[in-house]
């Protein structure tokens, strides 16, 4: 169990590497404070939000009223300065990336929050009309919800810059060929259906592209789709909703009763456990058609109501159609019942694999079955607590097929709608009349990016540097 | 002294009680609903309609056992599309477990540039799924379908196309998951024959690979399961029956039947879940293992 306790292959950074990295944090530092801030600021002061730093002179002048953000933006001199800091920001990781003194972890994550503070910063100035008429709690959650991403980031980077790790002997041009003839087919299937897919993703939420206009040339509306998305009445709904789908059924289900069903089905006979893991994975080998029927059988009304015909032996007299009753606890339990099972065999696979000289010990000692658990066992789970966690959040993220089949997003207006229904909703389904794929983009993108700033906190709590201890042949 | 023995027989006795029966108190309480629901799915199959879990025939008395459910067994697409399901399945599990044994053992056991942005890109590309890239890889799929001999086999609207987006999208759990494995092979047997002159793929194929055979048989079934009853994808770059899989299929029928037939439905997710329950039961103890290091930061 040595490998509980990793070795530190982190060394303190020379003096040099370690300025560079502050030099590095404090620009970034500052446009998330001020994108922060500033809203709030102004709507203190100001009663609307952004006059002060756009001028109400210029608030008022035509080009404001009727042009484009971008005649906004040149209208007003003083709004240079934060995009400006979000580029010192790039150049400067971009520079210290290439110079090799940050690692490429850090210049992935300085890189993206560059390239996400730019991308926000050029929002407020794009919307800063519609902000000064409106100032809606939309808008403002949209920025909390900037804000918050910001500071996180701001922390893993501030964090991750004071160490270094051992410089890398450079490798031989022949095992570096060899390596990349391993790497290439995936790197190949990496390219195609990651790298471009996602850039052609962010490329299609700058245009106005949709059924409608398909025969058309469409055009580049800038950030349009992202204004509309953070203005949309329905907005701090629907990101509600994302937080209670993805907290709930990850708390009580893809980790919480996973982790409960691993213990007690390798508690019990090895047969028994057997059984109880295949009925449990059954719901995920269903097709999702078949699944989502199976359960809207459960909730019909009588007489063709499952829970209603128990009810009805128990003479009870409320019998309702359940779904309509109890929304979120159906959309939670759907697909909970689908995700305990990962957590369940990753888990009990890891249990499995303690030696069974610890627990034989432990028993000769007099250890009780709970004690065993909290002593041993649960402090032996923890990287696969932190596996399943991080890939579970994802997973819950960006699904939506359950949703879809079973509520479709109501009962009445966007009662279950969750972000990636919407963005479903809003590219590829008929939802209001027309396919509008630029629209969904946004939405897609910015789901992505959500995803990717999770993956990267949670490799941070990873402890990522002692996952990938170097290989320890480097010749040949 | 007498009385303290019979309490500590007694809270023994109960204890052993709780030990061993309460775990199966709870895990039939907890999976009670499954049970119910696939209880329901089967009475359904073979019978005219239900009402709850009771089966009903036409006049509404208890019984009506029918076949006519799985008439749809006669139909030659029904095969068609089984075929599909399989050929992507098992392009799945060759696919993901070749590029993914190659990335992984690189990632694991070579040193070369790059290999640490490489590993934290793995992860951070659990955060792209097929859900949110659908439109952008039907765009990449249309552009690949516009090569000559290529788009043939792997373009829109193929079989093969869709095996490959579903293999591109399983990579980053598969190579995180493989890397894991090779973490915990020991060094001795590799760094004798690299010494004695092989090749690092001589020693990949004929040492490294007999090792993680257990992975790569866990990793095969999770994958053949994922192959066989993915719909999203399968749905959203094909066309026709032609192509279409047995998820597909089941969607399709249950859009163009009525409601009264429901439990055709079901008795096609029937047909569709038996060979992986089949391949589940024998494979089960290897599926367990996908856990390769247990205890070990690897995964």
């Amino acid at each position: 169990m040595s490998s509980t306790t990793p070795s530190m292959t982190a060394v303190l950074p020379s003096k040099k590497t370690r300025l560079s990295g502050h030099i590095l944090a404090i620009p970034g530092a500052v446009v998330a404070l001020i994108s922060f801030f500033l809203p709030w600021l102004d709507y203190v002061a100001n009663g609307t939000v952004f006059l002060s730093l756009t001028g109400r002179e210029a608030a008022s002048s035509p080009a404001i009223t009727t042009g484009s953000g971008a005649e906004l933006f040149r209208a007003t001199p003083t709004a240079y300065l934060v995009p400006l800091l979000g580029l010192v920001v790039l150049a400067l990781t971009a520079l210290a990336f290439w110079r090799g003194y940050v690692t490429e972890w850090d210049g992935f994550a300085l890189i993206s929050l560059g390239i996400v503070t730019l991308i926000f910063v050029w929002l407020q100035f794009t919307n800063a009309q519609e902000l000064a008429d409106k100032a809606n709690t939309a808008v403002q959650s949209g920025y909390g919800l900037i804000g918050v991403y910001l500071a996180l980031l701001a922390t893993i980077i501030g964090g991750s810059l004071h160490v270094r790790t051992a410089t890398e002997r450079k490798p031989s041009l022949r095992g570096l060929l060899s390596a990349w003839g391993f790497m290439s087919p995936g790197m190949l299937l990496i390219l195609v259906f990651f790298i471009i897919p996602v850039i052609i993703t962010l490329v299609l939420s700058l245009t106005d592209l949709a059924s409608s206009n398909f025969s058309e040339p469409w055009h580049f509306v800038g950030l349009d789709n992202y204004k509309r998305m953070f203005s949309d009445t329905f907005f701090p709904k629907i990101l509600g909703n994302t937080f209670r789908y993805v907290i709930l059924t990850l708390g009580f289900f893809n980790v919480g009763l996973a982790l409960v069903l691993a213990l007690l089905t390798t508690h019990i006979s090895r047969r028994a456990g057997f059984i109880f893991r295949i009925l449990w994975l059954l719901p995920r080998i269903t097709p999702s058609v078949v699944y989502i029927v199976m359960w809207r059988r459960f909730v019909q009304v009588p007489p063709h109501g499952i829970i209603n015909q128990f009810i009805g032996w128990f003479g009870g007299e409320y019998q309702p159609y359940w779904l309509n009753e109890a929304p979120w606890l159906f959309v939670v339990m759907v697909n909970g019942f689908v995700g305990a099972s990962f957590g369940m065999i990753i888990f009990s696979s890891a249990i499995e694999a303690i030696p069974k000289d610890v627990m034989t010990a432990a028993k000769v000692d007099g250890a009780s079955a709970l004690q065993i658990i909290r002593d041993i066992t649960l402090p032996l789970l923890k990287w696969p607590l932190l596996f399943v966690t991080t890939y579970q959040t994802l997973s819950l993220l960006v699904s939506f097929e359950y949703i879809l089949l079973l509520t479709g997003g109501g009962p009445g207006l966007y009662t279950t709608e969750v972000w990636s229904l919407t963005a479903y909703n809003r590219a590829l389904a008929t939802y209001f009349g027309s396919n509008q794929w630029g629209y969904g983009a946004a939405w897609m993108f910015v789901l992505v990016v959500i995803g990717a700033t999770l993956a990267t906190i949670y490799l941070r709590v990873f402890r990522f540097d002692d996952l990938v201890a170097e290989p320890k042949i480097d010749v040949l | 002294m007498t009385t303290g023995t019979i309490e500590t027989g007694r809270k023994a006795g109960l204890q052993r009680f709780l030990g061993q029966t309460l775990p199966y108190i709870l895990l039939i309480i907890t999976i009670l609903p499954i049970i119910i629901g696939y209880a329901w799915i089967l009475i359904a199959t073979f019978s005219v309609r239900t009402e709850g879990l009771v089966p009903k025939d036409a006049n509404g008395n208890i019984g009506g056992f029918t076949l006519q459910n799985w008439s749809f067994l006669n139909d030659p697409m029904i095969w068609r599309a089984t075929l599909n399901s399989f050929t992507i399945a098992i392009g799945m599990v060759i696919g993901v477990g070749v590029v993914s044994t190659l990335m992984g053992y690189a990632l694991s056991r070579m040193n070369f540039a790059g290999r640490k942005g490489l590993l934290g890109m793995i992860i951070v590309l659990q955060a792209f799924r097929a859900e949110m890239l659908l439109i952008a890889i039907f765009q990449v799929l249309v552009f690949i379908a516009g090569i000559p001999l290529i788009g043939k086999s792997f373009g829109f609207n193929t079989v093969g196309g869709v095996a490959f987006v579903m293999i591109a999208l399983q990579l980053p759990l598969g190579v995180w998951l493989m890397k894991g494995f090779f973490d915990n092979i020991s060094w001795d047997m590799e760094r004798a024959a690299l010494i004695d002159g092989a090749s690092r793929f001589r020693v990949w194929w004929e040492i490294i690979i007999p090792l993680i055979k257990p992975g790569i048989a866990a990793l095969a079934i999770f994958n053949f399961i994922q192959g066989w009853s993915n719909y999203l994808i399968a749905a959203t770059f094909t066309i026709g029956t032609k192509v279409s899989t047995l998820p597909v299929f089941l969607n399709q029928f249950s859009g163009d039947t009525s409601l009264a037939s429901w439990n055709s439905v079901a008795a096609l997710g029937m047909f569709q879940l038996i060979p992986v329950m089949i391949f589940f039961i024998f494979t089960q103890e290897a599926l367990l293992s996908i856990y390769g290091g247990g205890a070990k930061g690897g995964v």
